[in-house]
C-alpha cells in the first residue's frame, strides 16, 4: 500500500487551514498569535498544495492469491498513475 | 424411419424396417425416428396456455405442463436450466403463458414434450412482477428509506469499483477518477455482470473488496463503485435479484450505483447510497474534481491573508491615533510602536496573495508617514536627538543638569552619555529667572 502510517492526511490538513482562518477572522485576537496562525496556516496550505500537485493513486486489482486470500496488484491495462494527457472531454458521449 | 441392417445368421442382409416380425425395430429406435421426425416437422414455436404444476429439478431444470383449459387439452414441458436460469421469477399456477420452444419426444419414455426455450407472461411481464414484488419486501423492510443514505466521504482516499474487467464501464470508471482525483486509489474487484450466477458474483465481490479494505487502516475504503455498462432489461437482471440488492444494502461501504442508461433503474441502484446515470457519472459523484480543491485551497489562503491584513490595517490604525496623541516628546513611543510594525512586516513569508502585497504596501506607507513625524527623520539627516533614560525628548538647555545620564539618537542607534557641563547660551535666558 502507500506510504503506510505517514500518510499525508490532506482531509485533516483541509480542516486545520479553515480552522486558522477562523481564528485569524476572531475579534480581539493578538497580533503576535495572528503571526503564529498566518505562518501555521501558509505551511498548511504550501503542504497541501504540494500533496495535490504530486499525489498519484495507485490502480489496482483484487486479485486471489495462491494462498487463498486477496492481494491488490497492478491492474494490467490501467493507465500508469499520474500518467497520460488527459485531455479528454468532460462531456459524456 | 431408421432402417437397419443386419447380417443374418445365414448370410443375406435383412431389412428392418418394422414391416414384418422379423423385420421389427427397437423401441428407442421408435422413439429416436418420432423425435427426428417432430423436430424437422414443427420447428421452434409460439405457444399459449396456462402453467400447472411448475417444479424445480435439484439441477435447476424446470418442469410443467401447460394447459389449455376451454378444451381440455396439455402438453408436458421442460425448461433446461441453461435457459431457465434467465426466468426472474417462477410463475405461478395458472398463469397465462408465452413458450418459445420445440415440439420433441422424450426417448427414454416416449413422452411427448415441449422443450422450452423462453418463456414471457402474458399481460405484466414476469419480470415487471419480480421488480415490483422485491421493490415492495425491500420498501417494507426500509431498505428504500432516504435516511438509510450515507454521506460519502468530501475528499474519499481510496474507491473500490465493482464491476467486470472486460467492460468499457471500467475503463470510462477509471479515466473519470483519474481526471478528476489522480490522489486517489482504485481497488477494483473483477465479477461477472450478467448472465447465471453474476448477482451471486456481484455479491461476493462487494463482500471482498469491503473484507479487503476493513483487513487494514491503510486499505479503509471510502466509497464503492457498481457499475457496468447499458444492455437489454435481461442483461441487467442481475441487478435486481435479491442476493446482489441485499449485498448493496448491508455493504459496510457506502455504495455509488450505476447501471445501464438511465432509462431502467435497477433495485441495487435503489438500495444504493447514491445512483448515477451512468459509470462515469458515478465516478463524478464519488471524488470532487481537483480543481475545485484547488480553487478552496486559494479560498483559505485568501481568508489568511484577509485575516493577517484586518489585524495589520487595525494596528496600524491603533499606532497612527497614538502618534497623534502623544505629545512631541513621546518620540521613543512611536519608535517603538513603528519597530512593531517593521518586525511585522520581516515576517510575513514572501511570496503571498496580492492581497498580502497591498497589506505590505499599506504598511510602507503607514511608516513612511510615521517617519515625516517621526525624530528618525531628522536623525537621518546628520542630527542627533537626546532624550532622557525614560525615553522623553531633551530639547532645551534646561532639560539637563551636570552629571546628568542622557541618550542620544543617532543614525543606526543610541548613545548612553553624560552631562559633564551645562553651558547656557549667553543670549538664552535662565529658566525662571526674570530677563533683566
Amino acid at each position: 500500500m502507500s506510504e503506510s502510517s505517514k500518510e499525508f492526511e490532506f482531509e485533516t490538513a483541509i480542516r486545520e487551514l479553515e480552522r486558522i482562518v477562523a481564528r485569524l477572522d476572531r475579534e480581539g485576537i493578538g497580533l503576535d498569535e495572528a503571526i503564529a496562525l498566518f505562518e501555521q496556516g501558509i505551511e498548511r496550505l504550501g503542504e497541501a498544495r504540494r500533496w495535490l500537485d504530486t499525489a498519484s493513486g495507485r490502480v489496482e486489482e483484487l486479485i486471489a492469491s495462491s494462498t487463498g486470500g486477496l492481494e491488490a496488484m497492478p491492474l494490467e491495462g490501467a493507465e500508469a498513475p499520474g500518467g497520460g494527457s488527459e485531455d479528454r472531454t468532460e462531456d459524456e458521449p | 424411419m431408421n432402417v437397419t441392417r443386419q447380417a443374418s445368421l445365414f448370410g443375406a442382409a435383412e431389412v428392418r424396417d418394422g414391416r414384418s416380425p422379423e423385420g421389427a425395430i427397437t423401441v428407442s429406435d421408435l422413439n429416436e425416428a418420432a423425435r427426428g421426425t417432430l423436430e424437422k416437422r414443427f420447428g421452434d414455436l409460439w405457444v399459449r396456455g396456462e402453467v400447472t404444476n411448475w417444479t424445480r429439478s435439484s439441477a435447476g431444470h424446470r418442469y410443467f405442463s401447460l394447459r389449455d383449459q376451454e378444451r381440455d387439452a396439455s402438453v408436458a414441458c421442460v425448461f433446461f436450466r441453461g435457459d431457465a436460469w434467465r426466468l426472474p421469477m417462477d410463475p405461478e399456477d395458472g398463469m397465462e403463458v408465452f413458450v418459445h420452444g420445440r415440439p420433441t419426444l422424450y426417448a427414454r419414455q416416449g413422452r411427448f414434450q415441449l422443450r422450452v426455450r423462453a418463456l414471457e407472461t402474458a399481460g405484466e411481464g414476469l419480470w415487471r412482477i419480480a421488480f415490483e414484488r422485491l421493490r415492495r419486501k425491500l420498501a417494507a423492510e426500509g431498505l428504500l428509506d432516504p435516511e438509510r443514505k450515507r454521506a460519502l466521504p468530501e475528499f474519499p482516499r481510496r474507491v473500490g469499483v465493482v464491476t467486470s474487467r472486460k467492460g468499457a464501464a471500467l475503463q470510462d470508471i477509471i479515466t473519470v477518477l483519474r481526471r478528476r482525483a489522480p490522489w486517489v486509489e482504485i481497488v477494483v474487484r473483477h465479477c461477472r455482470v450478467q448472465g447465471e450466477g453474476a448477482a451471486a458474483e456481484v455479491r461476493a465481490a462487494l463482500q471482498r473488496l469491503a473484507d479487503w479494505g476493513a483487513s487494514d487502516p491503510n486499505r479503509t475504503l471510502d466509497a464503492i463503485i457498481l457499475s457496468r455498462g447499458g444492455g437489454s432489461m435481461e442483461d441487467l437482471w442481475c441487478f435486481n435479484e435479491e442476493t446482489a440488492v441485499r449485498a448493496v444494502a448491508t455493504s459496510p461501504v457506502p455504495v455509488i450505483c450505476a447501471v445501464g442508461h438511465e432509462v431502467d433503474v435497477t433495485l441495487c441502484e435503489l438500495v444504493a447510497d447514491l445512483r448515477a446515470p451512468t459509470p462515469s457519472a458515478a465516478a463524478e459523484l464519488a471524488v470532487p474534481d481537483i480543481r475545485h480543491v484547488r480553487a478552496s485551497l486559494d479560498t483559505a489562503g485568501r481568508g489568511l491573508a484577509r485575516g493577517l491584513r484586518r489585524l495589520i490595517v487595525r494596528g496600524s490604525d491603533r499606532v497612527e491615533a497614538l502618534a497623534q496623541r502623544l505629545p512631541a516628546s513621546a518620540g521613543h513611543a512611536r519608535d517603538v510602536a513603528k519597530l512593531r510594525l517593521d518586525t511585522m512586516a520581516a515576517r510575513l513569508p514572501a511570496g503571498m496573495e496580492r492581497v498580502l502585497a497591498r497589506s505590505r504596501a499599506r504598511l510602507a506607507e503607514l511608516a513612511a508617514s510615521l517617519d515625516a513625524r517621526s525624530p528618525l527623520a531628522t536623525v537621518a539627516r546628520g542630527y542627533a536627538v537626546a532624550t532622557d533614560v525614560e525615553g522623553r525628548r531633551l530639547t532645551r538647555i534646561d532639560d539637563f543638569a551636570p552629571s546628568q545620564r542622557f541618550r542620544l539618537r543617532v543614525a543606526g542607534g543610541q548613545v548612553a552619555a553624560t552631562a559633564d557641563a551645562v553651558e547656557r547660551d549667553a543670549a538664552e535666558p535662565h529658566a525662571g529667572e526674570p530677563d533683566a
